[in-house]
Formats: C-alpha cells, structure tokens, sequence
C-alpha cells in the first residue's frame, strides 16, 4: 500500500484524491474508484474491487457438480438465468449429455427474457445515475413483468435455479407462454416511448455523446466483449460465432454502433433487447412439445479427467467457464471468466483526462455488476 | 487462413513450446501447448502481434501432483474462435513473467492468479491482492486453504 | 443563434418526454399496498421447503428418512435424524430440521426425495429478530398424528405382507394343481 499514498509536493497542491464508493449509489453495488484529481479532471484512476468477493470458486471445489448448481446465478445476479443454464450446458458437454428439444426451446426464451430485465435494469438505473428518475419507473414495471414470468417457470425472481443436466425443473405453463407472448406486443410500444422519452432527450444527448470513448485497441489489449464491444463496430457475440445450445436456428442481428461512447453503448443495448425480443418470438412460435428432462441421466455427474471450457454470451458479454476435472464428482477447479471483470479494468485507462461528472456516465455505460468481478 | 497458419510457424519458432495434437472439441479450445515460463512473453508478443486477446489467465494448484503450478493462458481473437490455451508449468513458489505490458487485461488477470493462488509476476507493475483484503496471509485457493470438514473427508473417499 | 437553435430543440424533447408521461396519467396503477394487499405468488414459487400430506400417509408426511435431501443440499441445512418404528419396515424421521438462513432455494432436495415428500411453504415474507427464528421444525404439525400414521403404515404393512403370503400361497397351490392335473 505504500506506494499507492503520495504525499502531494508542492507544486501539484492543487492535486487531491477522492475516493468514490464503495458505497455510492452510482457505482452499483460495492465498488470503489480511487480517483485522483485536479479541480474536476481525472488524472489517473484505480477500482478497487473486492468487497463482495464471496469465494464461488472455491465453493466450487468443496461440493460436487449439482450442488454447485445455485451458485453460477449468484455471481451474476442480474441475468442468472443465463449464468445458471450456461453452467448446466457446460457440464452437459463435458459429459456428452443430450437435452430435449422442447427444454432447449424453453431454455433460450427464459435466457432471452432474462437479457431483457438485465438491460431494463442496467437501462433504469443509467438513467437514475445521470438524474433522470421517470425512465426507472417504467423499466421496472416492465422489468417486473418478466421477473413474474420467470417466476411462474422457475419459481424464482431474481437468483434462480431453473436448470439441471440434462434439463429443466418444471415445464412452462400455458400461462407463460401467453404472457411472454403478450409481454413482447407490449413491450415493443414501450421500447418506442422510451425512445422518445430517452433517446431524443437533449440533456441525456449532451451527457453521453463523445463521453467515455473507448479506443478501439483497447477491444484487443483488455479483451472487452458484450455491448461494450460491439459499440465498438464489432459484430462479436458468442451467440453467432461459437452458438451454444440452439441459438444457430434463430435469427437475429447484432446491433452495431462505432463511436464507442456512452450514447452508442446504450442504442445497442436498447437494440440488443429488440433483438432478444425477435428471439423468444420465433421460439415461441417454434416450441415443440415432449419431455423437458433427457431420459438417461447419469447418476454420478463426473466429467472425464481433463479441462473444459465453455462460453456464454451474458447480458454484459463473454462469460466463460473453465473446468477442471480430476475424473471425480467434485470439480478440480472451476474458474469464471466474468465480462464485467475484464470490462471493468479498462477504466484505469478510460477514465483519466475525463470530469468527476462524467466518471458516472461513464461506469454506468459499462454496465458492470459488481457481484459478478468479485465472484 | 493464411493469418492462422502464420501464427503457427510463429508459435513453432518458439524452442520450448510443445503442441498438443489435435484438442478434443470437448476442451473448447483449438489449440493447447505447453511452454517452458522464460518464453511466455514471446508467446504472448506472438499472439498480441496476430491480434488475439488474452482471455482469460489463471493458475491450477497442482502441488499435490506435481510439486508444481499451473498458470493457464487462453488467447482468443475476435470473430470466430481461435481459442490457444498456453500452459506454464511453474515450481511452487517461483515467478513467472508477467504480461502485462502486453495486454491490459494481464493486470488484473495476474493479480488475481496471485490473490488467489500465490503465483508471483516478475515485472508486474502493481502485484498486490485484488479480491480478498489487504495484508492477508493466505491465498485461498490453494488446495491446502481451509476446506470444509465434510468435503475434505468425501474427497479421502470417507 | 446557435443558442437559441439549442433551446428549441431542448424544449422540443422536453414536450416530447413530458408528452409520453401525460399518456401514463390515465394508467391503472401497477403496485399493491403491501401488507394491505398482496400481489399473486407463482404456483412455484421456492420458499423454505415443508414435508406434504401424502397420500399414503394420510394426516402425515410420508418421509423415509433416507438422508438423500440432507446429503445433497447444497448449504448443509437440513438435519434429520431417524428411527425405525417397531414392526415396520420403512424408518422414519425422528427429528427433521430445517435452516432456513442457509437455504438457497435451489430446489435440489425436492429432485432426489425418493417419495416427493417436500414441497415448498407459501410464506415470503418472514422475518425474525434471532437467527434461531429461522430454525424450522418441519415435524411440528405432524407430531400428533405421528402414533397414527405408524400405526397406519404398520397395518398397510401387515396387509400387504398377508397379500403377498396369498398370491405366494395361490401360486404354490396353482403349481401343485399343474402337477397333479399333469400326473
Ligand atoms: S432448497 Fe436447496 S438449500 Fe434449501 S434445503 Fe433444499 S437443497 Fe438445501
Ligand atoms: S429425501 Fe425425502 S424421504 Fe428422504 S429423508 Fe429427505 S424428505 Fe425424507
């Protein structure tokens, strides 16, 4: 720690360091930003992470592979849908296993919606962070609509548990499949509200255009994925270059931006969920009957002896998941590759030459969720 | 391919790198190799110059093994993937080179591999613990840090 | 000019926004006053887990004591100890124990009861000042019936062992028949 206090010489007097966080409402969740400063100019900035490290992979190691299966949803509270499923096909390929048409269906619409309420959060609680208070009401009415449904399937809100190898818990109901259905109709009136009441905002405008611009070598040298990525122009998206599960049956875009400034990171997001949207429509409409659970399951879960890895593309990007089997039922060792983590560490570059207010702007355009950095 | 194959006669010039043969597709990755710690700089200059990015880095406690750790590179690049995971093999206790004047994500990546697991860098900048508290003196993934009674007699085949 | 230009068009968006909340000032209202109302909970939905009436087991939950729920979860919450009630085959919990501030929900102990005996409460909302408030019996309400339903089970014992005893005893007789026809 010693290097980290400079005692200010004379001549940068006028220097001084601020620390943000960890309990800030704009840094979502425990995060802190060691700032150092000159009037309103960042001159170099360190997140210090950390603070909600809760040792999954290290849970990993002391329990075996089912029961490890609530925890992936707790790494990344916001799309844990995506995470848990993700961690179930991981295991289900490291062990051949087949799954049922009908759950994988049932899989990418609940992965799909989840992405929805993810950016609907991230997209209330941006616009919370730069003062506007009215858009935050209405995602989370709307955010609120797909949790129900969710709950409905899962019968979880937010960390849920839905899959198993192999499978999934419950069938969905036609309950939910109605709702989702009424839920996109609806929701596709409601993105072009908020395109009126958000994207023509001037003072929103003012705030994020030209803000936080990533350079794009820095795509390659902090290996950025998600959102942030594509803002960059890059059509990255593991969805289409390495599809997992089904989605290379349904078709979709990747929305695109270049600038890579706060503004472009939110106009592929908010047409990411038109996108997801698209998605659960054509599963819905495609959604085969028949079993949700594959018939042979083994009864002992043990990967062969060796590495494995495996990818999901979450709400905020790549997350990768590398297991190692020693041939037993308790993995070796599991190590999450979280997007936010690597997202996140661009900061120390990103920020210095920017204003304390835009600092804000600029974290929540990244989208991170600090549970998901720490593990 | 003509990008591919350029970085395979890259990582063939590389004296201490071994190649596996052909990666089952289970493993994810399309290529995995073997590198003795000295040159995991070159490799690393090697992939970053073929416009790959680091993905993901950390270390496997394999003491129990092989007196040894592990420290697990993946290089991926953009587009469809290319995954190369690059292994060192390190005596416990002992550094190995960092990358992060080569890649960014490297930072924190190592700080993380030696928060968790005790690996050192040599070279890195700032190596201090990321994730757990300041001054701690463990490093909790390591096999021999607190596990849990139960598992710890399930895995003896209690 | 360049000004002017700049508050027109703030002001533009200004109606523009101000136009889409007027439009939701007619809306029915999304919330509920809770605890005054409460809002529909999914059918499924995981709350802390509770042993079901069973069928086979009537006034009582039909619990083996098979150590399968205790040995997977995931939190180490549940504890149960058995016993094996005179004349029965089946043993049967003694102590059933739930930790409910450990419980993460996840729903694997109601995957491997062999008898689908768990299912969940309906209760979200529950709070407590110590954590021992969160220490569930799961045996309470059925502690009384308990002589009962052994009871119960003992006789459904008995009578399926005499069925037995008869198919077996018909069976033999049957064979001993064939033979005598056959000589
Ligand atoms: S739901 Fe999960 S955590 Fe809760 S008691 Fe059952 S197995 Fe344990
Ligand atoms: S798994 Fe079911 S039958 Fe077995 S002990 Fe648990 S509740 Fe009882």
């Amino acid at each position: 720690m010693a290097e980290l206090i400079q005692i200010a010489s004379d001549e940068d007097r006028d220097t001084f360091y601020l620390n943000m966080g960890p309990q800030h409402p704009s840094t979502h969740g425990v995060l802190r930003l060691r700032l150092h400063l000159k009037g309103e100019r960042i001159l170099s900035a360190e997140p210090i992470i950390g603070y909600s490290h809760r040792a999954h992979e290290k849970m990993a190691e002391n329990r075996n592979y089912i029961q490890f299966l609530p925890n992936p949803s707790r790494v990344d509270y916001l799309s844990g849908m995506i995470y848990s499923i993700g961690y179930c096909q991981a295991i289900e390929k490291a062990i051949g296993l087949e799954v049922p048409e009908r759950a994988e269906y049932i899989r990418v619409i609940c992965n799909e919606l989840n992405r929805i309420s993810s950016h609907l959060l991230w997209f209330g609680t941006f616009l919370l962070d730069l003062g506007g208070v009215t858009p935050f009401l209405y995602c989370f009415d709307d955010r609120e609509k797909i949790l129900d449904l969710l709950d409905l399937v899962s019968g979880s809100r937010l960390t849920y548990c839905y899959g198993r190898f192999g499978g999934l818990v419950n069938d969905v109901t036609d309950d939910f499949l109605e709702g989702t259905a009424r839920f996109c109709t609806a929701f596709r009136e409601r993105l072009r509200e908020y395109d009126r009441l958000v994207t023509q905002n001037v003072i929103f405008r003012n705030r994020t255009i030209g803000v936080g611009v990533m350079r794009p070598e820095l795509a390659q040298q902090f290996g950025i994925t998600g959102p942030c990525l594509r803002a960059m122009g890059m059509a990255r998206d593991v969805r289409r270059d390495e599809p997992y599960g089904i989605y290379d049956r349904f078709e979709f875009d990747i929305p695109t931006r270049t600038a890579s400034d706060c503004f472009d990171r939110y106009l592929v997001r908010i047409a990411e969920m038109e996108q997801s949207m698209r998605i659960v429509e054509q599963a819905l409409a495609k959604l085969p009957d028949g079993p949700i659970m594959a018939k042979k399951i083994p009864r002992k879960i043990a990967p062969a002896k060796g590495e494995y890895y495996f990818a999901v593309e979450s709400a905020r990007g790549h997350f990768g998941m590398f297991i190692v089997s020693d041939g037993s039922e308790i993995p070796y060792r599991i190590h999450l590759r979280t997007p936010s983590f690597a997202n996140l560490s661009t900061m120390r570059t990103v920020l210095p030459g920017t204003l304390l207010a835009d600092t804000v702007s600029i974290l929540g355009s990244i989208d991170i969720v600090l549970p998901e950095i720490d593990r | 391919m003509s990008e591919a194959s350029g970085l395979a006669a890259a990582l063939a010039g590389i004296a201490s790198l071994k190649t596996a043969e052909a990666p089952d597709a289970k493993s994810g990755c399309q290529g995995l190799h073997t590198v003795g710690r000295e040159a995991i700089v070159e490799v690393g200059r090697v992939f970053r110059e073929a416009g790959y990015m680091l993905e993901m880095l950390t270390a496997l406690d394999m003491r129990a093994a092989e007196q040894a750790m592990h420290v697990v590179y993946q290089f991926n690049r953009f587009g469809a993937p290319d995954r190369h995971r690059v292994r060192v093999v390190v005596p416990a206790g002992e550094a190995v080179p960092s990358l992060a004047d080569l890649f960014g994500s490297a930072n924190w990546y190592e700080r993380e591999a030696f928060d968790m697991l005790g690996v050192r860098f040599d070279g890195h900048p700032y190596l201090v613990r990321i994730l757990t508290e300041e001054g701690a003196d463990y490093h909790p993934l390591l096999k021999d840090f607190g596990v849990a009674p139960a598992a710890a007699e399930e895995a003896a085949g209690g | 000019m360049g000004r002017i230009k700049e508050i027109a068009k703030g002001a533009r968006s200004l109606i523009g926004s101000m136009g889409v909340t007027l439009k939701h000032l007619k809306d029915e209202p999304v919330t509920v006053e809770y605890p005054a109302e409460r809002a529909p909970i999914s059918p499924l939905q995981r709350n802390a887990i509770r042993l079901i009436e069973k069928e086979e087991t009537p006034g009582s939950h039909n619990c083996i004591a098979c150590l399968q729920c205790e040995k997977i979860c995931p939190s180490n919450c549940i504890s149960i100890t058995g016993y094996r009630p005179e004349g029965l085959a089946m043993k049967r919990p003694e102590t059933f124990d739930l930790n409910f501030a450990l419980c993460s929900e996840c729903g694997l102990c109601l995957d491997v009861c062999p008898t689908a005996t768990l299912g969940y409460t309906k209760v979200y909302d529950k709070a407590g000042y110590t954590r021992a408030d969160f220490f569930h019996d799961l045996l309470e309400e059925y502690r009384e019936t308990e002589e009962q339903v052994v009871e119960h089970l003992r006789e459904a014992d008995r009578r399926k062992k005499a069925e037995r005893e008869a198919k077996r005893k018909a069976e033999a007789e049957a064979k001993a028949k064939e033979a005598g026809d056959a000589q």
